[in-house]
């Protein structure tokens, strides 16, 4: 009769676990990167030949109902929409930069002002109306290019941020990968690291693309980037990566630190890629902002260059407009209304004919349609890649869904798991009372 | 295939995320227009880019026009307040041909005559709203008064008719991409001054003096006749902006070297006045055509202006009807996906709360 006694003893104890995980799956059915755990129960086995009866229930461990393939599908996938995501994120600061100065309105706005100059050149409100008009395009210019840098700065401290947390990630990898190592299988300990080692393999693969391998008792080997590089976590080593700007090509460089040696990573996803395709994006860009605002200086100075200003001075000493400097800064040179070169020379200051000069000078620089023709450019790749992150964000969600499906807690199902071992514990109750009454009867018989 | 509930709650947030940005979008869309950034459409964008830049042109030479044809107008009145004042001159010119006139109405015609002669002098300087002289090209003023001899001359030309001030060449203004309207006119052309054009002030001077001749018998010595027999073929108001071609005849006054003791000849006398007030009309027909071509011109660009100014008007339709395609919004088709998108929220919305109140949880008592 003992033996009863101790089956009930065994299937409450077990029930009661399975009880818990079950509440623990409930209450965590919100928290990310939580999968699905479920008590694995196991008959008690005596392999007596000559025993008739069972010795109850215990508990075999904790299990996990995650999926490493479809957890590896979502790390792909998410590496690949997270460069596509990041690398959108400057182009629209280009897109910004472009056209949030006006640009193009105020370069018309300036060639306007000449024309309306042009019906009076010697009187004073038209020349200042084009100064302003002037000092408008030149700050346009300088906020133009000032926006680019200060996107390229900003690149730069993401950069930064991103190869520290990709180092943190990598330290607690390697930290996990230790502890795995000494907890025991089947605990909640393990299904505690596990999980938190999942949810840093994925916080990763957001911002680099990484290949992971799994051993035993799955402790990983983290591989990041193209080519063979040394793993930038193996057993309880973990690399440190940081970040430069190369001098030749002017990128963003990552080089992972491993064993005082440096290797460069070479990223094909995430985050960090999305960098080095923006950075090439600014780059180029500033590249041709800052051709454009030399050329729009040079064509304005020279045609004002041609011409006689209200005093009778002449040449590019007197009457250029703009300055541009190394760093491509553009600035109105005077603030004379009567240094503007209207006149043809030697005609006086009632003249406007170097004002057609200046017209042509715009006809042929083209530079408003250049400005478009940029930000089309930037537009129409902007748009392609918003195209290529919506199709790759749906390919993510469907991948995160379907690993979802394995290892996410659905309440319903976790109701039903309650309701089933509330019953088998409070079956396993009455078995105790049953073995009770048994011995009752055994001790009263007289 | 099961669904966590994590990822039910996770799904229907996104879903409802994106119809509340499309529904953000039309109401933006709406209001304002549908090309907001060059991403959204680069071709359109790309066109529209030089659709602006054109109307910002358009709008300046606009302007340019609009004073352009105040411009012409003042040149057109001030040429028309000079006719009239010539048209006096011709009046008094053919008084004074009558043989009834005693000397006080000839001098009071010669008193006329020199009022007449500083007001044409105040037109020839007329200027413009923006305080140009209209006649005066590039220069300040057109005609000066000399100080001591009271002869007023072209300011342009030096004595030996080099040009000194750039009054001939007219100031232009810029009214289309390559286009440019002369709004002044040129003086000389119009008062005299420039060769083989009738100097209407000298014309005044003559005719001014001719009525001081003296015509009886004053026992004074007889002055000499200044006039010079000038005949002037000219073309007389040409209407489309003609030359005023001049030929000057030759100048052949006769200067009489009278003998003081001789008797007065009074039939000399009457002939050399008659010769002056016919040369003088004569050269009154000359300086009216001369009047007359310079308005011809001024009409002429006022309707090429007009031309310039309907063309831009018309340009502008075209253009704004391909900005309005490119950019405005179709309010009707707008307005039906607003409210499709808006359904299918609230339907999402109460689908979302009917399956998340089915929990089992809810039936466990």
């Amino acid at each position: 009769m003992s033996d009863l006694l101790s089956i009930g003893a065994s299937g409450v104890r077990a029930y009661q676990s399975a009880l818990t995980t079950t509440s623990d799956n409930i209450a965590n059915a919100g928290t990310p990167g939580y999968v699905r755990r479920t008590t694995s129960l196991a008959e008690i086995g005596v392999g007596s030949a000559v025993q008739l009866t069972g010795s109850g229930v215990t508990v075999a461990g904790i299990a996990r109902a995650a999926d490493p393939f479809r957890s590896a599908d979502v790390r792909q996938t998410t590496s690949d929409v997270s460069r596509s995501d990041s690398g959108i994120v400057w182009m629209e600061r280009i897109e910004d930069a472009l056209g949030s100065r006006a640009l193009t309105t105020r370069m018309t706005a300036f060639f306007n002002a000449a024309t309306t100059l042009s019906s009076d050149p010697s009187a004073d409100a038209p020349r200042r109306a084009m100064l302003e008009q002037a000092e408008s395009v030149a700050q346009s210019f300088s906020g133009t290019i000032k926006a680019l840098d200060d996107a390229s700065t900003n690149l730069d401290q993401t950069a930064v941020s991103v190869s520290e947390k990709i180092s943190n990630s990598a330290a607690s990898l390697a930290r996990i990968n230790d502890g795995l190592a000494r907890v025991a299988r089947g605990s909640v300990g393990e299904a505690q690291l596990l999980d938190q080692r999942d949810r840093t393999l994925d916080e990763m693969s957001e911002m680099i693309d990484i290949d992971v391998q799994f051993d035993p008792v799955g402790r990983v080997t983290v591989r990041a980037g193209a080519g063979d590089n040394p793993p930038l976590v193996h057993g309880i080593t973990a690399s440190t990566v940081r970040v430069w700007r190369d001098e030749n090509s002017n990128l963003p460089v990552f080089g992972a630190m491993r064993d005082g040696k440096e290797t460069i990573l070479i990223p094909r996803g995430g985050s960090t890629a999305g960098m080095v395709d923006g950075a090439q994006r600014i780059n180029d860009m500033r590249a041709n902002v800052a051709t454009l605002a030399a050329d729009f200086v040079g064509g304005v100075n020279a045609a004002l260059a041609a011409g006689e200003d209200a005093k009778g001075n002449t040449g590019l000493a007197n009457n250029a407009l703009f300055a541009i400097d190394a760093n491509s800064r553009v600035t109105r040179v005077f603030d004379d209304p009567s240094k503007i070169a209207a006149a043809t020379i030697g005609k006086g200051p009632r003249d406007s004919g170097n004002l057609a000069v200046l017209a042509e000078a715009r006809r042929t620089g083209a530079f408003e349609t250049k400005v478009v023709a940029l930000q089309s450019t930037n537009g129409s790749a902007l748009a392609a890649r918003k195209t290529v992150a919506e199709a790759q964000g749906s390919i993510r969600d469907s991948a995160v869904d379907m690993r979802d499906a394995a290892s996410g807690v659905n309440l319903d199902q976790e109701a039903v798991n309650l309701m089933r071992f509330q019953q088998a514990y409070q079956a396993s109750s009455r078995v105790i009372q049953v073995a009770r009454e048994t011995f009752d009867a055994i001790l009263a018989i007289r | 295939m099961q669904i966590s509930t994590a990822s039910f709650y996770n799904r229907s947030a996104t879903q409802m995320a994106r119809l509340n940005a499309d529904l953000n979008r039309f109401q933006t869309e709406m209001t304002t227009k549908k090309l907001n950034l060059a991403s959204q459409d680069s071709t359109a964008w790309m066109m529209l880019g030089g659709i602006k830049r054109e109307e910002a042109d358009a709008t300046a030479f606009r302007a340019n026009i609009t004073l352009s044809r105040g411009l012409l107008a003042q040149a057109d009145t001030a040429l028309g307040n000079v006719d009239d004042r010539l048209v006096r001159v011709r009046e008094l010119a053919t008084r004074a041909g009558s043989e009834t006139l005693n000397d006080a109405d000839r001098t009071s015609i010669a008193n006329e005559l020199g009022q007449l002669r500083e007001g044409l002098l105040a037109l020839s300087n007329t200027r413009d709203v923006r305080g140009h002289a209209i006649f005066g090209g590039l220069g300040d003023a057109a005609f000066a008064k000399d100080a001591t001899t009271g002869v007023i001359k072209y300011t342009g030309l030096d004595a030996t008719g080099a040009v000194v001030v750039d009054v001939a060449s007219t100031a232009r203004i810029r009214i289309g991409d390559a286009s440019e309207i002369q709004v002044g006119i040129d003086g000389s052309r119009v008062f005299g001054g420039a060769t083989g054009t009738t100097d209407i002030f000298k014309l005044i001077d003559d005719l001014e003096a001719a009525m001081e001749l003296p015509l009886t018998a004053p026992g004074t010595t007889g002055t000499g006749g200044t006039a010079g027999g000038t005949t002037t073929g000219g073309t007389t108001g040409g209407t489309t902006g003609g030359t005023t071609g001049g030929t000057t005849g030759g100048t052949a006054g006769g200067t009489a070297t009278t003998d003081p003791n001789a008797p007065f000849d009074a039939e000399a006398a009457r002939n050399k006045y008659a010769l002056a007030i016919s040369s003088a009309l004569n050269k009154l027909d000359a300086a009216e055509g001369q009047i007359g071509a310079a308005r011809a011109a001024n009409g002429a660009r006022a309707a090429r202006l007009e031309i310039e100014s309907s063309q831009l008007e018309s340009v502008a339709i075209d253009r704004e009807e391909a900005r309005s395609s490119l950019e405005d919004v179709d309010i009707a088709t707008m307005t039906v996906e607003f409210q499709k998108t808006l359904t299918i929220l609230n339907a999402t919305q109460a689908t979302i709360s009917k399956l998340a109140n089915l929990s089992l949880f809810n039936y466990l008592k």
